[in-house]
């Protein structure tokens, strides 16, 4: 993956949509369980991607594997896009891509699942976005808390307790919507 | 609660669009690469700087010479 990188820093497209393959669920991913919507994931997705065509040469493996380096370039630009004051309104649509027509929900279940997404994107407008990402970062799989510190850089203990907090306040917050 | 806010925040995930890779790569063929990595110089431009710095040297030590015969001569 690193010599990818470096392919990338040699102006290798080939290798640059190698890498967009291998890491564009986990950032999508990331994006989504942040509460960002569809339209803002996909800015910050391909955003993402670009800077890591432009400064491929920066990458330093001795710093952080490349996922985490990209990882590190997805939260920069969705906390930027979080602290702007007239960021655009984002849209409940919960637009995912259509299913194939077997696996399409039925109506009743497709509402509720649309209802339970605007919900939680709701409550989780409502907490830190250090925090959302922090929780965003902990449901990727193969990052270990190790890399989610130097992510959010912080110690592992302290992504402890902020990942603790989060969940405690997500929870309270989704409890009293529901009360 | 908890499994209720694992299950919420997974189905949260996107996932990415079709043909995003190729998109993101076609614009990325538009954009120039930032590279400000000093390049090591190569041959023919380490012997242009040789020829350069000791043509320098020579006019320099001609000068020197000239100035000290003219001064010697007054």
């Amino acid at each position: 993956m690193d010599t990818d990188i470096n392919k990338i820093a040699a102006g290798d497209h080939v290798a640059f949509s190698r890498i967009i393959e291998a890491h564009q669920g986990r950032i999508f991913g990331y994006l989504g369980r942040m509460g960002l919507d569809r339209a803002t994931a996909e800015d910050i997705a391909q955003e993402t991607f670009l800077r890591l065509w432009r400064s491929a040469w920066q990458f330093d493996a001795k710093l952080a594997s490349p996922a985490t380096w990209i990882l590190t370039i997805a939260r920069n630009l969705a906390l930027t896009h979080l602290a702007r004051p007239s960021r655009r309104v984002e849209i409940m649509d919960g637009a995912e891509p259509p299913d194939a027509a077997c696996d399409r929900p039925r109506p009743d279940e497709a509402l509720q699942t649309k209802q339970q997404r605007a919900r939680l994107r709701t409550a989780l407008e409502r907490l830190a976005p250090a925090d959302r990402s922090l929780l965003a970062a902990s449901y990727i799989e193969d990052l270990g808390l190790a890399e989610i510190a130097r992510l959010e850089g912080c110690t592992t203990g302290a992504v402890k307790v902020r990942l603790h907090r989060a969940r405690a306040r997500l929870r309270e917050i989704l409890e009293k919507d529901n009360d | 609660m908890t499994d209720d806010l694992d299950r919420l925040l997974a189905a949260q995930a996107l996932v990415p669009p079709q043909g995003f890779a190729q998109r993101v790569t076609a614009l990325a063929r538009t954009i120039p690469q930032g590279n400000s990595q000093p390049q090591p110089l190569r041959p023919w431009q380490w012997a242009s700087l040789g020829v350069g710095a000791g043509l320098g040297a020579f006019l320099l030590g001609e000068f020197a010479l000239f100035a000290f015969i003219a001064g010697a001569a007054h």
